[in-house]
C-alpha cells in the first residue's frame, strides 16, 4: 500500500510555479525532498496539508483524498515548530493530549527524557535545536503513521540529528509507517531515505530509489578529451575541477577500463541542477 | 476542541493577565458604589480585546500555521475564538449585573428600566469588539485586521452620535429600555454573521 500518492500536482504564484509533480511513497519507506531555496519543498508539503489551496493534481493520504480525514495519523513538523512562547513542554502535553485522540502521555515524557527538554522551561527559552526537537517529540507522540517533516533535522547539532535520524529510522522499522522528509542536510537524507525525489525551480527532476540513484550513477574524472569520447546520453553533467573534468556519468554506459567513483546524492544534485540550469 | 480551549487558557491567563485583572478592578469599584458608567462599561471592552490579542499572538508565534496540522478542523479553529469571547461575555455581563443590582439596592434606588439599559449595553459591547474585529484578522492577518477593525469601529462610533443627536430632546436612559432588548438582539446577530463570515474567510486563507 502507498502511504502518499501525489499525482500531477500543480500550484502558481506570482514568480513561482510548482509544474506537475507527481510522487509515490510506499509504506515502510522514506522519501526524502531535495532542493535548493525556493525549489517548492515546502510548497509541496503545505500543498500535500491543504495549508495551500492545490491548482490542479490530486493528493491520497493513507488512502484517503483529503488530508483532513487523516490528521490523526501524520505527525507534522515544520521549519518553525508554531507552540506559543510561553507554555512549557507538561502545558504542550495536555493541550495536545486535549487534541489527539491517540496521545500517548508516556511516549511523550520518554521522548522529552531522551531529547533532554525540560519540563518547566517555556518554549521561548528554547534554543532552536530544542525547539525542533519538541516538534518532533509531539509528532512521534501520537502514534502516528506518517510523518512529515520540513527541516526538521535543521538547527540541531550533528550527536542530536544522529540521534534523531536513528528515531526516524526506528519509526520507520513498523512497515506501516512512513516518513516525508525535506532538508537541505542532505548527508542526512542520504543515511535515511529509500527514496530521493529533487525539486528545482518548481519541477521534479527525478525521484527515484536512492540506491538505485547510486548504483545507476557514478563520478568520472577525465581530461576534456577523454570526455569527447563519452557518449552524449551517458554524461548527465560536467564540472570543471584543478585536476580535470570531473563528470556524473551513467555506470552502465561507461566503456570498460574508466575508473568511475562511487557518487554522493548532494553530488547528483548538484550536478543535476547545473545541468537543469 | 478541549486542547484548543487549554492552549487559549493558558495563553489568556499569560498574556492578558493585566486585563483580567482591570475588569476585576473596575467591576469592584462600579460595585463599591461608584456611580460613573465608564467603571461599568469599559471592563466588557477590554474583555472584548482578549480574543483578538489571543489571535495575534498566535499569529507572532506561528500556531496558526500549526495549529493547521493538528486533527482540527478550520471551523473549529475559528469557532475557539468566538467561544472564548462568549464565555468572557457571560462572565462580565453576569458580574456586571449583579454589580449594578447590588448598587442600587443597598443605595435604595433599584429601577428596572436603568438595570436592563445598562446591562444591555455591557452584552453589546462585549460583543462588538470581537464581532468587529476577528473576521478581519482571520481574512487578513493580525496586522491588516487590527486597521480595518479600527475604520470599522470609528465608523460604528459615528453612526451612534448620529443617532444620539437626533433624540428628542429630554429623552433619558430610561426612554432607551425600551430599544435595548433589540440592540442586544441585533448585537447578537451580527456576532452570528461575524462567526459565520470569520469561518468562510479562513476556509478560503493560504499559509
Amino acid at each position: 500500500m502507498n502511504t502518499l500518492e501525489i499525482k500531477h500536482l500543480s500550484k502558481s504564484f506570482p514568480g513561482f510555479q510548482l509544474d506537475n509533480i507527481s510522487l509515490t511513497l510506499p509504506s515502510g519507506c522514506v522519501m526524502g525532498l531535495v532542493g535548493e531555496n525556493g525549489a517548492g519543498k515546502s510548497t509541496t508539503i503545505k500543498l500535500i496539508l491543504e495549508m495551500l489551496r492545490r491548482d490542479g493534481g490530486t493528493v491520497t493520504i493513507l488512502g484517503k483524498d483529503s488530508v483532513q480525514l487523516v490528521k490523526e495519523d501524520i505527525g507534522v513538523v515544520m521549519d518553525e515548530v508554531g507552540i506559543p512562547l510561553c507554555l512549557n513542554t507538561r502545558q504542550v502535553g495536555k493541550v495536545m493530549a486535549g487534541s489527539y485522540q491517540n496521545w500517548d502521555q508516556a511516549r511523550y515524557e520518554a521522548l522529552l527524557q531522551k531529547l533532554s527538554l525540560p519540563d518547566k522551561k517555556p518554549f521561548k527559552d528554547f534554543s532552536r535545536g530544542m525547539k525542533m526537537k519538541l516538534g518532533i517529540a509531539i509528532a512521534l507522540s501520537h502514534n502516528a503513521k506518517l510523518l512529515i517533516l520540513d527541516e526538521a533535522t535543521s538547527g540541531l547539532d550533528p550527536v542530536v540529528r544522529d540521534e534523531v535520524v536513528e528515531m526516524f529510522r526506528e519509526f520507520t522499522m513498523d512497515e506501516s509507517h512512513a516518513i516525508l522528509i525535506s532538508s537541505h542536510i542532505v548527508s542526512d537524507l542520504e543515511k535515511l531515505c529509500d527514496y530521493i525525489a529533487f525539486l528545482h525551480q518548481g519541477k521534479l527532476l527525478l525521484c527515484e530509489e536512492k540506491d538505485r540513484l547510486l548504483e545507476e550513477y557514478g563520478l568520472v574524472l577525465c581530461t576534456p578529451e577523454q570526455l569527447m569520447e563519452l557518449d552524449a546520453d551517458t554524461v548527465k553533467g560536467t564540472k570543471k575541477s584543478p585536476y580535470g573534468i570531473e563528470a556524473l556519468v551513467l555506470r552502465e554506459n561507461v566503456p570498460a577500463g574508466w575508473k568511475v567513483s562511487p557518487v554522493s546524492i548532494e553530488d547528483l544534485f548538484i550536478f543535476m541542477v547545473k545541468e537543469a540550469k | 476542541m478541549r486542547g484548543l480551549l487549554l492552549k487559549d487558557l493558558y495563553m489568556a491567563w499569560k498574556y492578558c493577565k493585566l486585563y483580567l485583572l482591570m475588569v476585576v478592578g473596575f467591576l469592584m469599584i462600579a460595585a463599591g458604589g461608584h456611580s460613573n458608567s465608564f467603571f461599568l462599561i469599559y471592563p466588557s471592552i477590554m474583555s472584548g480585546l482578549i480574543p483578538m490579542s489571543l489571535l495575534a499572538y498566535d499569529e507572532q508565534h506561528k500556531w496558526d500555521q500549526y495549529s493547521l496540522t493538528l486533527p482540527y478542523t478550520r471551523v473549529q479553529l475559528v469557532s475557539v475564538k468566538f467561544l472564548v469571547g462568549l464565555a468572557l461575555c457571560f462572565v462580565v455581563v453576569i458580574s456586571s449585573a449583579l454589580v449594578l443590582a447590588i448598587r442600587m439596592l443597598t443605595a435604595n434606588e433599584f429601577s428596572w428600566n436603568i438595570w436592563i439599559v445598562w446591562v444591555g449595553s455591557v452584552l453589546c459591547s462585549c460583543l462588538l469588539g470581537p464581532s468587529l474585529c476577528l473576521p478581519f484578522m482571520f481574512k487578513l492577518g493580525a496586522e491588516k485586521g487590527r486597521i480595518f477593525y479600527s475604520i470599522s469601529l470609528g465608523l460604528l462610533c459615528a453612526i451612534c452620535v448620529l443617532l444620539t443627536l437626533n433624540l428628542p430632546t429630554g429623552t433619558g436612559i430610561t426612554d432607551l429600555a425600551a430599544v435595548i432588548p433589540l440592540a442586544c438582539l441585533v448585537s447578537i446577530a451580527i456576532f452570528a454573521l461575524s462567526w459565520w463570515l470569520s469561518i468562510r474567510f479562513y476556509e478560503k486563507r493560504e499559509f
